[in-house]
């Protein structure tokens, strides 16, 4: 069930009556408990037992936790949990990969050897609902958040229908809260969430779902397109996935709003970036936090030697590459982060108090940034490692035999659109709706989405985050 | 950098809620919700009224021709593919003319073009008002209440979903023969088809995707090798099929065929599709034309018929009967078990229009 689509409005609707209309918190708790899991088991109701497991796991351990004070048998209890959260995620995510790479490594020592890899369905948002969990067990273990007394609070939490498949990667500490006191309906922004829905909505179903028929054209076959067309298509990916997924975040921002809740703010205009680490601030904000709390500073984080921090940057990033699949690709997409992020991390170093670099930073920055993004959106989108080669070459060197073209008049449409970002960046769009009475507003609204549906193609792709 | 402050919620760092007015009471909110529902159902509605007809690949560059060249004709074929790539209207015509009793036809087929969704077909062909028509031939066949999965997405699927024809497909899901009471319909309201058409009369009246349809009639004409392909090589609508079937199906084939002649027994077009039908064939009389109702030769062998009163609307010429048409059934003129091949479907044409001048010499079609 997307949220772009029919039965998702009717899902939402029964939901939100019925949660409003119930006394109690606990009743509350239930009930999304309940709408949560028919959400998710509207997919694949087999892997809720996955999901049911990894909540229990996470409640048993963080009780556990709680009755212990022994350093050791705490970490015991840590490192269990890890072992079969991380377990579960490598088992559906990298086991194939795993094998596959053992493979083409025996192979390249000339010791060839055939293994058959699994055929393994990946649990829609285990990677999410993974770190949800796994945030709650490692705080506790900190000591920063008390155990719940309750699973039905560690079940909502984990289990959150709208941040459950695709984020935003919601802290224990940050939601389990807001589990505990009932939420008083006066106090939603019924207004903002609808125009965020909207607003996320329009990004996913108008602009990413709009600009994806011409994105894979040109992925699924980088060789036959110009180098201009491959511009296109680079481009065209870089604000579907930007489109897609941060309408996705706004929308369940949306929804859990109106239910009361709030959850973590995920993107913050990526693209107006002016440095690759601007850039990480800004983009999957919620993912780049937990990477940067549970395994950059574990790690070491900024402290010790230059060279002991750039080796903790490349590690969280190719590690963040390969959360999101079982592919070099990915791996070499963290990869080249890492690299941008070390660099800047260098010069940095090497430029402070010079005022002449800081200027040529501040008019170079922005246009650098964008160009090594969308550089590394070639390897993130490829099927696999040639089609990157094909599509770097046209991209990055202008050398393509392809005919092919994506009508570059289309660019303008990407000027368009970074136009839009930029005025929204900047509040062009301020809240004046805030200011119309109300039924000014519904009637607006009304108008506004009966509009919007026009732009939305006949059919919904789904959200490209839903994979990972 | 430092965040700035943007201005939409949760594209930028102020997803700060902003609490709603507490002065607002219960009857404020659900007035607030009917305005916005009622000016949302406004839009569409409006929207829906001024905005063009879908371009439908396979159907609407036929209307258009015909509507074009409506002058040059004087007889229709309209149905599925059984009727656009086996009836040829030259060899049709060929007939006629050498029967005495010459026609002037086109073939209105197409691919998949089964009722609810020929009836809307029949709506538009109807609305052309054709000047010089003498002959319509439906292919007679029952609702579908089903849906071809590889049109799932498309606006094939879509455009005719308004509400008499989607109601048209839920009542033949939830109860085909209308016969069952309404306790025992209620509860097959709740399965997959009726949702796809509730859904899918939803899309349609809201009008998703409906910038493409406004796209289209800005955009150039599409290009000739597909209109050459729908509309056919003489542009009378007809398609030439395939070859005959290949070797290794015949044996699956001869063996469908052998089960679906177990069962000859007479049946009753189902009463959707034979209301539909009568009010057709009505309004085609008033066109000053006559209806005929065509059963091409398909693999089920029962003869259709339409209930015995008030009396049936046309004639029905049936070619489904392996033992009076065997020709038909003959696997080297059968490119699958629903078509026959290009051969086949050549000599179709020849026996159908005979027959057609015959039962009209007859007097059995008036």
């Amino acid at each position: 069930m997307l949220f772009v689509e029919f039965r998702f409005f009717w899902f939402f609707l029964a939901v939100f009556s019925v949660y409003w209309s119930l006394r109690e918190n606990s009743a509350r708790k239930a009930w999304l408990l309940v709408c949560s899991y028919a959400f998710y088991a509207a997919w694949n109701w087999k892997f809720l037992f996955l999901l049911m497991g990894s909540t229990a796991l996470d409640y048993f351990v963080g009780s556990m936790l709680s009755r212990t004070d022994e350093p050791r048998a705490r970490r015991r209890w840590l490192i269990m949990s890890l072992c079969v959260n991380l377990g579960t995620l490598a088992f559906f995510k990298y086991c194939n990969f795993f094998i596959a790479s053992a493979a083409d490594l025996l192979g390249w020592l000339g010791l060839p050897a055939s293994f058959s890899t699994l055929n393994i369905i990946i649990p829609v948002g285990v990677s999410f609902y993974t770190f949800h969990s796994m945030s709650y067990t490692i705080d506790v273990y900190w000591r920063r958040l008390r155990p719940v007394s309750s699973i039905l609070d560690l079940a909502c939490f984990v289990g959150f229908f709208p941040q459950m498949v695709a984020g935003p990667i919601v802290r224990a500490r940050a939601f389990l809260p807001q589990l505990q006191s009932a939420r008083s309906f006066a106090d939603v922004d019924v207004r903002g969430a609808l125009v965020l829905f909207l607003v996320g909505f329009v990004k996913k179903a108008c602009i990413a779902d709009a600009l994806a028929p011409s994105a894979d054209k040109f992925f699924n076959a980088p060789a036959n397109f110009t180098a201009l067309s491959a511009w296109v298509g680079v481009l065209f990916y870089a604000i579907q996935i930007y489109c897609d997924f941060s309408g996705y975040t706004d929308m369940a921002i949306a929804c859990a709003r109106l239910l009361g809740y709030e959850l973590t703010l995920n993107f913050n205009f990526p693209y107006l970036a002016c440095d690759i680490a601007d850039f990480w601030r800004r983009w999957h904000i919620s993912l780049s936090t937990w990477l940067r709390d549970y395994l950059y500073i574990p790690l070491g984080g900024n402290r010790g030697p230059r060279w002991f921090v750039y080796r903790n940057v490349m590690i969280t990033m190719v590690l963040g590459g390969l959360w999101h699949g079982g592919a070099w690709t990915f791996v070499i997409w963290g990869a080249l982060h890492g690299i941008a992020l070390v660099l800047h991390r260098a010069w940095r170093g090497w430029t402070t108090g010079s005022v002449r670099t800081r200027a040529i930073t501040r008019w170079l920055g922005w246009p650098l940034t964008i160009y090594w993004v969308c550089l590394a959106w070639i390897l993130f989108r490829s099927a696999d490692l040639d089609h990157a080669v094909r599509a770097l070459k046209s991209f990055v060197l202008w050398q393509s035999s392809g005919t092919h073209s994506l009508r570059p008049i289309r660019l303008f449409l990407v000027a368009l659109l970074v136009l839009i970002h930029w005025m929204n960046s900047r509040g062009f769009f301020a809240h004046w709706w805030r200011r119309l009475s109300a039924p000014a507003f519904a009637a607006g609204y009304g108008c506004t989405a009966a509009v919007v549906l026009l732009f939305v193609p006949p059919h919904y792709a789904p959200f490209i985050y839903f994979q990972f | 950098m430092e965040a700035r402050e943007p201005s939409l919620p949760g594209s930028g760092p102020n997803v700060h809620a902003v609490p709603s007015r507490k002065g607002q009471s219960f009857g404020e909110r659900c007035r607030n919700t009917a305005i916005g529902l009622a000016a949302f159902v406004a839009t569409c509605l409006c929207i829906h009224a001024v905005m063009p007809e879908p371009e439908i690949t396979g159907v609407s560059s036929k209307l258009r021709y015909f509507a074009a060249h409506q002058d040059e004709f004087d007889t229709v074929f309209i149905g599925t593919s059984r009727v656009y790539y086996q009836v040829a209207p030259e060899i049709f015509d060929r007939a006629t003319a050498e029967q005495g009793m010459p026609t002037r036809s086109f073939n209105l087929g197409v691919a998949g073009m089964h009722p609810p969704e020929s009836f809307l077909l029949l709506e538009r062909f109807l609305k052309l008002k054709p000047t010089h028509l003498k002959w319509v031939f439906l292919e007679l066949e029952d609702v579908q209440a089903g849906w071809d999965p590889e049109r799932r997405g498309t606006r094939r699927l879509v455009y005719w979903h308004d509400w008499r024809l989607t109601s048209m497909a839920i009542k033949k899901s939830i109860n085909p023969d209308g016969n069952k009471p309404w306790y025992k319909v209620l509860p097959r309201f709740w399965s997959k088809t009726v949702a796809l058409h509730l859904k899918l009369y939803a899309q349609n009246l809201t009008n998703v995707g409906g910038i493409s349809d406004l796209n289209d009639l800005f955009s150039p004409p599409r290009d000739s090798e597909e209109a050459v392909h729908e509309l056919g090589p003489r542009r009378n609508g007809y398609q030439a099929g395939h070859d005959a079937m290949r070797p290794e199906d015949v044996q699956d084939y001869t063996s469908k065929l052998a089960r679906a002649a177990e069962d000859t027994d007479p049946r009753l077009i189902d009463p959707y599709a034979e209301a539909e039908y009568r009010s057709i064939a009505q309004a085609v009389r008033q066109h000053g034309a006559t209806p005929v109702f065509l059963v091409p030769p398909n693999l089920p062998q029962n003869p259709v018929h339409f209930r015995e009163s008030p009396a049936a609307p046309g004639e029905v010429i049936a070619f489904n009967d392996a033992k009076k048409y065997p020709g038909f059934y003959d696997p080297a003129v059968r490119y699958d078990t629903g078509h026959l091949s290009r051969e086949g479907a050549e000599t179709f044409s020849q026996v159908f229009a005979e027959r057609f001048v015959a039962e009209v010499r007859a007097g059995e079609i008036r």
